[in-house]
Parts: structure tokens; C-alpha cells; sequence
């Protein structure tokens, strides 16, 4: 009788949980909840935001979802091209070291207050540490470069800096915030951006919705975005099988638990370039031929068919995404295992060791050094693997230089000086230890060179002087792969991690 | 008494000393992973300084736990906030979670176990202690997958993302906690059952019940009135026990449904090497250990009256 009873109980119990939540229906759940008029769409993403503040994260995965409700000076193409933005136009003094800018009449921000040259220098002094509020600098990239910013009237700002910088019109497109808002940007973000922020909740995601004064006409069209943050990718394919987002960044591995008939995969070049970096002061490979076998001796078509699909072969430090400062090296060392052992025999490093750290956060990382390790045993080459974290390859491979080699992938960047300074000397991450005057030289001249024709062309020789001297094996630029609903339109990719939400729209 | 409550004093001490010294032998600096591959040698001092991270570890210690006793666990240096708060923001979930999956521990394990115990004969027994062996040597992030892929991809009862926090009511936030409750309790259910059985069988057996018996006391306050209350010490201890584990080993499961609580942050402080959040978790996590313990003591007393008269 009594089993009868505490049986019943347990049930009951249960039973009611269930009932609770099977009445209350999710109304957000379901393809674009378009039938309440409203439309919106669901991205989910792997990281946690690091700040609300753009000026204070650091991470690229805040970035890429911040960059919709903040807007800058300037924009950038698909290409990677800087376009207008908040500001019209600009002019660049004859010695390059003013920059007028002037600004877009008419823009207002999220909280209705109108744009002018007083919040330009507003942010950028609060950037460099210089609004006596908040004494710290934020971003010392524009510390180090900005001397001053000069308000001329409330449509034009000049911006003086210390030395000409062909690549300072690059990082312009920083989010621009209203005069005096930095203290509460970290919790309540207020830029020009397509999207307000509505609201935060801390490791689930956040609520935007769309800015019914955007200065861009007609733009955005979704009027609901919600951001959701998962933990555990595995979980978040079984939500992705279930229709849960609309928008996801996915990793090769799982693409084919990605269901076919309700999901696109786009894929795009992330500007990211891979490559087996090789430490240049290690003994062996001070010689250049050395360096010269192991390019010879890497299949990087093998590499790529079996990391990340799609991506593009390359030969430098450079990808074919920013095709207009883009030298096409890829077929620099053609695959020639016999090639790769004549000239170790010549350097005298027929039964060559070495180690290669690699850090095991990264999944792509690890399997291209896996394959290496498979390829350069073939011509003779021991290359051991040393899988160590994230934190360590940070201190150890990328601030002490205390590597023989590594595997690593670089994130894009919007202007070629920063990607291709990397390894020039004096720069203190140069972890390659590459050590070539004429590279050096350039990448110093062209950053004082105002004409584009001209940069390109010096950007392109230090591209081939990294692939003639065999700096290290850059192998690949990685393949971006998205799921997005198969209804869902409007998908653009740019060169580096953004995910503009601007010209999405749900098909009829 | 007051013996009791110093020793969980002296044990504090020496979890923060642990705790700080571990930290410190970890590889990697923190403000290298803030910074990323982008390298920015002003900002990094600027960090470093902010953090003090530039001060001899026995200078950061003091530091930390005069601010410590101050209430104040710094800021993180992953999300540039007071650890505190985000302590605060995530609590009500991992809470949330640790309550339903202890009532469910108590509300299936103990009458399951009463049930067993009363009906102990033949192979049931047998049979009972492999399921409940099962239930225990099952991984709760291998169950929650299991009933992920049940409830929400077969049946589709419930999306995937079902959790949403305390401030969107009630009822959203414990449908969102059935499946993670149900993953985290599992284990600790099937040890109460065990437990409970054993217990009450052990008793079952001795004198005083056969002495009842014969007297006409029936089974029903024999089992209820007599047995449950003698055994109960056991169980006390084993479901403190349980309580504990429920707040410790939610982390994978809450990784596993994306709930953000003191788990997932402590996965994040760790990725990060945020060294003051991951102290400020793993000081958490030890008072609320320490507490639950001195809570049992004091509760054996309340039990059992001999306990009691021995203090």
C-alpha cells in the first residue's frame, strides 16, 4: 500500500515540474518568431564577452559582436578597404602627420544625443589615457601615436600625429562613444552603431535591437538580435540539429553533424595565416637551407585537405584576402621530398631533431603539427611534439622566444603593417627571430609611405624576401566555416572576425 | 562548540595558503593572456601594476587576505570587475541547481531507500545494488548528454538552451534546471538509496525492533517511529556529503547546459589564468565546504541527544 503512496509522491512530483514548464510556451523559439511581426534572429558564440566596454576588452570574440552597436570614423569593405563612416571624408597633411576628418552631419546616438567633434575627442582622449576622469590609457596602439586631437568645429576634427603611420587610417574604424558616457559604457555600452543594446546577462549572451537612426539608410533590417554564449560545443551542435541558432561559427570537425536541409555553411578566408614557425637563431636553422628543406619537405595541400578544407595554400606571411597588398607565393616551395634531403645533406643535417611546441587550446594547431611530424620523418627529420597550454606558449614560445619551433595562426588585421612587422627586428614579438636587414628596411619605409601603389609594391617584396629566405613554412589561411539558417540572408564576411548583422534579412 | 568553529577557522587559513601557493606555481602570466598576440609593452605594465602582479608573492598574499577579510576578492582580471559581483551575478544559478538537485536527492532517494529496505528479500537486493552501482558510476556530463539528446533532440520536450536566469520567473528557471538537476543527482541519489537501505536493514535487525514486535507495535511505527529515527544518523551524513559534492561537482554539468555559474566561471578564470576570480572560487567553494560540515556537526547533535551529553 505504502509503495503505492511514495511511489504516486515521486511521480507526482515530477509530473508537476513538467507541467510547469510544459504550459509555458517559448515564444523567441522557432524559426525568426516572425509571426509577431517582429523579426530576430539568434547568433550563438563560444566566448563570454571580457568587457562590454570596447575600449577595455580585449578579446576578438567581444569584438566581432561589439563592432555592430558601435560605429567609427571610418568603416571597411568586405575587401578590407577603409571606407567612410562617421566621418564623410578626410584629408592627410603633405608631411602625413595630419589627419582631418569630417564628420557626417545628422548622426545621433543610441541615447538620442547628437555626434559631433566634441565626442570624437572625447573618445580618443579617453583612449589614450588623457580624459583627466579616467587617467588610463585603454589602448596604447593610439597612445603611442596620438599627440593631440584638435576640435575645429563641431563638424571637423584634426588629429596630429608623431610620426607619419601609413597604416594609422587603418585602426580609425575604433567605435566612437558620446562625450562623457565612459564610465558607464561597461555596463551599459551607447555607440552610433546598427544595433542598441538592450541588455547583458553575465556568461548567457545579450539583447540587441535595431537603431531606428542608424546612418546607414535602410540599414539594419532585423530588428531583434540575440546573442547566446555556449560553453560546450558538443551541447551547442545538439542546439544546432535543433534549430536554436541562426548563426553559429563552426569548426571542420563538425560540420557534418550540421543538418544539411535548415543550415548554409559559408565559408570565407579569415585572414589567418598558419605556419610552422621556425626558430631562426636555433642553430640548424640559422642556415637558410635548412629551412629551405623543411619547406620542401611540408605537404601543404595534405595539411590543408585534412585540417580545415577550402583554405587557401600560401607562401608567406600574407593572405590572399587582402588581395590588393597580396603576392601570390603559394607554389614557392613546390612539395619535393628529395629536393628537402639534398639540401639537408648539403647543410649537413642529414639526421636533423627537433622540437615543436604547440599549444593544446588549439585543435587546428595541434593537427597540423601532427602531420608535419608525419611528413618530415619521411625525409629523415625528427620533429618532436611538445604539447603544452595556451598560458605557457604565451610566456614561453611567444615572450621568452625558448622554442626550436612552433605551430601558430595569426588573426587578421585590417592593414598590412601589423601583420607583416611580425617579423622584422626590433619588434618584441618577432618569436621567429627572423634577422634580415633589407625586411626590416621595408617594412620601416612603408610604414611612412603615403602612396598606396608605392606601399603595395614594398609589402610585396617583404613578402617574397619571407619566402625566398624561408623565414618559416606558412602553410594555410585558415577557412572560417558558419552555419547559418538556410533562410536567413544577407551573410557577409570581412578579413578578420565580424559579424556584421547589418544586411541580414529572412527570406519571403 | 566553540573548539568546532576554530578548527574551521584554522582550516580556512590553511586552504587560502594552499590555494595561493598553487596559483602561483602555474605557468604563464595573466597579462600575457589578456593582451593576446597583439603585444602592447605599455599596457602590459600598466597591468601588471594594476594587478600587482609586479609584487613579491608573500607581499600579494598578505595583500589578499587583508582584503579578504575586508570582503573585497579584487578584481578579475579577465572581465576588469570586481570578483564579488561576479560571484554574486552567478550564484543564484549554481544555487538554484545545487537546491533542486538536493531535493530531488531527498525527495527520490530517501522513500526509494525505505522502499528497498522494507522490501529487502530474495534477489531484489541483488538487483537493487547493481542499479544503484550503475547510477553511481555513471559521469553526470555523460548523462546529461544522454538526456539532452532524449528530451530535447527525440522527444523535443525541451530546446536545448533551456536555461534562463531567476529574473525571467520562476517557472522558466526550474523548467531550465530540470535536466542539469536531474544530470547532477543522479549519482547522489543512487548513493542514498544505498545508503538509506543499509542503514535501515542494520536496523531492522537488532534487538529493539524484535522487542517491539513482540510487544504489537505495528510495522508501520516500528519502521516510521523507530527505525527511520536511529537510522537517520548515517544519513545525515551521508546526504552532507552529497550536499557538498552537489556544489563542487556541478561544473561540468554547467558547462554541459551553458548555465552560468560558479562552474562555467571557474572553467573561464582557469582558461584565462585569472588568478584573483579562480582564488575567489576556490575560496567560495571552501567556506561553503567548511560551513556545510560545521552545519552537520551541529545538526548530530539536534539527532541524536547522545551526541549531545558526550560534548
Amino acid at each position: 500500500m505504502k509503495k503505492w503512496i511514495a511511489l504516486l509522491l515521486a511521480f507526482a512530483m515530477v509530473f508537476c515540474l513538467f507541467a510547469c514548464g510544459g504550459g509555458e510556451e517559448d515564444p523567441a523559439a522557432g524559426d525568426g518568431g516572425e509571426a509577431e511581426g517582429a523579426s530576430s534572429v539568434i547568433v550563438g558564440i563560444q566566448q563570454d564577452f571580457d568587457s562590454l566596454d570596447p575600449y577595455i576588452a580585449q578579446a576578438s570574440g567581444t569584438e566581432e559582436i561589439m563592432l555592430n552597436v558601435f560605429a567609427g570614423l571610418l568603416s571597411f569593405s568586405p575587401e578590407g578597404e577603409m571606407t567612410p563612416g562617421l566621418a564623410e571624408s578626410w584629408e592627410i597633411s603633405e608631411d602625413g602627420l595630419i589627419y582631418t576628418f569630417h564628420l557626417r552631419e545628422g548622426v545621433t546616438f543610441h541615447d538620442g544625443s547628437d555626434f559631433t567633434a566634441a565626442d570624437v575627442k572625447y573618445s580618443l582622449d579617453r583612449l589614450c589615457g588623457k580624459d583627466p576622469d579616467e587617467p588610463e590609457v585603454t589602448k596604447a596602439t593610439f597612445a603611442d601615436v596620438i599627440t593631440e586631437v584638435v576640435v575645429v568645429d563641431d563638424y571637423t576634427v584634426e588629429m596630429h600625429i608623431n610620426a607619419n603611420d601609413a597604416s594609422f587610417l587603418a585602426y580609425m574604424y575604433v567605435g566612437m562613444m558620446p562625450e562623457g558616457s565612459g564610465p558607464d559604457q561597461a555596463t551599459h555600452p551607447i555607440g552610433a552603431g546598427p544595433y542598441m543594446f538592450v541588455d547583458y546577462t553575465p556568461g548567457m549572451g545579450m539583447n540587441l535591437t535595431k537603431f531606428e537612426n542608424y546612418y546607414e539608410e535602410g540599414l539594419p533590417k532585423i530588428d531583434e538580435v540575440e546573442v547566446k554564449i555556449f560553453a560546450d560545443m558538443s551541447t551547442a551542435v545538439l542546439a544546432l540539429s535543433n534549430g536554436e541558432y541562426d548563426y553559429m561559427t563552426v569548426t571542420y570537425d563538425i560540420l557534418e553533424q550540421v543538418p544539411a536541409d535548415s543550415y548554409v555553411i559559408e565559408q570565407y578566408g579569415s585572414n589567418t595565416i598558419q605556419l610552422l614557425g621556425l626558430n631562426n637563431s636555433f642553430e640548424p636553422f640559422q642556415d637558410v637551407r635548412v629551412r629551405q628543406a623543411i619547406n620542401y619537405a611540408i605537404n601543404k595541400d595534405d595539411i590543408i585537405s585534412i585540417v580545415a578544407p577550402g583554405s587557401e595554400k600560401v607562401g608567406s606571411n600574407f593572405s590572399p584576402v587582402m588581395g590588393f597588398w597580396y603576392e601570390d607565393l603559394s607554389d614557392y616551395y613546390t612539395y619535393d621530398p628529395e629536393q628537402a634531403q639534398a639540401l639537408l645533406a648539403e647543410a649537413g643535417y642529414s639526421d636533423l631533431t627537433f622540437t615543436c611546441r604547440v599549444a593544446s587550446e588549439y585543435d587546428q594547431n595541434v593537427d597540423a603539427a601532427t602531420i608535419i611530424k608525419d611528413q618530415l620523418a619521411q625525409v629523415g627529420v625528427t620533429m618532436e611534439l611538445d604539447i603544452i597550454d595556451w598560458n605557457t606558449w604565451l610566456e614561453e614560445v611567444y615572450t621568452n622566444f625558448s622554442h626550436e619551433a612552433t605551430v601558430i595562426g595569426f588573426t587578421g588585421k585590417l592593414d598590412p603593417d601589423p601583420v607583416l612587422k611580425r617579423f622584422m627586428q626590433g619588434y618584441g614579438r618577432n618569436f621567429i627571430n627572423f634577422d634580415n636587414d633589407r625586411y626590416t628596411e621595408i617594412i620601416e619605409t612603408a610604414r611612412l609611405t603615403n602612396d598606396v601603389d608605392e606601399r603595395a609594391a614594398l609589402y610585396k617584396e617583404a613578402q617574397t624576401i619571407l619566402a625566398q629566405e624561408a623565414a618559416s613554412v606558412f602553410i594555410q589561411d585558415v577557412t572560417n566555416y558558419v552555419a547559418v539558417n538556410a533562410e536567413l540572408q544577407g551573410f557577409v564576411s570581412y578579413p578578420f572576425t565580424f559579424i556584421d548583422m547589418r544586411n541580414w534579412e529572412w527570406a519571403e | 562548540m566553540a573548539k568546532r568553529i576554530l578548527y574551521s577557522i584554522l582550516t580556512f587559513f590553511l586552504v587560502t595558503i594552499i590555494i595561493f601557493v598553487i596559483f602561483q606555481l602555474i605557468p604563464g602570466n595573466p597579462v600575457l593572456n589578456k593582451i593576446g598576440l597583439e603585444p602592447d609593452p605599455a599596457l602590459e605594465q600598466l597591468l601588471m601594476e594594476k594587478y600587482g602582479l609586479d609584487k613579491p608573492p608573500l607581499e600579494r598574499y598578505f595583500d589578499w587576505i587583508i582584503n579578504l577579510f575586508q570582503l573585497d576578492m579584487g578584481e578579475s582580471i579577465r572581465y576588469g570587475l570586481p570578483v564579488n559581483q561576479l560571484l554574486l551575478d552567478r550564484l543564484p544559478n549554481t544555487v538554484g541547481l545545487a537546491i533542486f538537485a538536493f531535493i530531488l536527492v531527498g525527495i527520490v532517494g530517501i522513500p526509494l531507500g525505505i522502499l528497498a529496505a522494507r522490501f529487502n528479500k530474495g534477489g531484489r537486493g541483488t538487483l537493487l545494488n547493481g542499479a544503484t552501482q550503475v547510477g553511481i558510476a555513471i559521469p553526470s556530463f555523460f548523462l546529461a548528454m544522454i538526456l539532452i539528446l532524449v528530451f530535447c533532440i527525440k522527444l523535443g520536450w525541451l530546446p536545448v538552451n533551456a536555461f534562463t536566469t531567476i529574473d525571467a520567473g520562476l517557472l522558466p528557471f526550474i523548467r531550465g534546471l530540470i535536466l542539469p538537476a536531474v544530470a547532477v543527482a543522479f549519482s547522489g541519489i543512487s548513493i542514498t538509496v544505498r545508503y538509506v537501505r543499509n542503514s535501515m536493514v542494520e536496523e531492522l535487525n537488532s534487538d529493539y525492533v524484535l522487542a517491539a514486535r513482540n510487544k504489537g507495535v505495528s510495522e508501520k511505527d516500528i519502521l516510521y517511529k523507530h527505525v527511520l529515527r536511529n537510522a537517520m544518523i548515517p544519513i545525515v551524513t551521508i546526504l552532507g556529503m552529497i550536499f557538498v559534492s552537489i556544489i563542487t561537482g556541478s561544473i561540468v554539468v554547467e558547462q554541459v547546459f551553458t548555465i552560468p555559474g560558479i562552474g562555467a566561471l571557474l572553467v573561464t578564470g582557469i582558461q584565462n589564468l585569472d588568478l584573483p576570480l579562480v582564488q575567489g572560487i576556490c575560496v567560495y567553494v571552501s567556506i561553503v565546504v567548511i560551513l556545510a560540515y560545521l552545519l552537520l556537526d551541529i545538526l548530530y547533535m539536534v539527532i541524536d541527544p547522545r551526541i549531545r551529553i558526550k560534548e
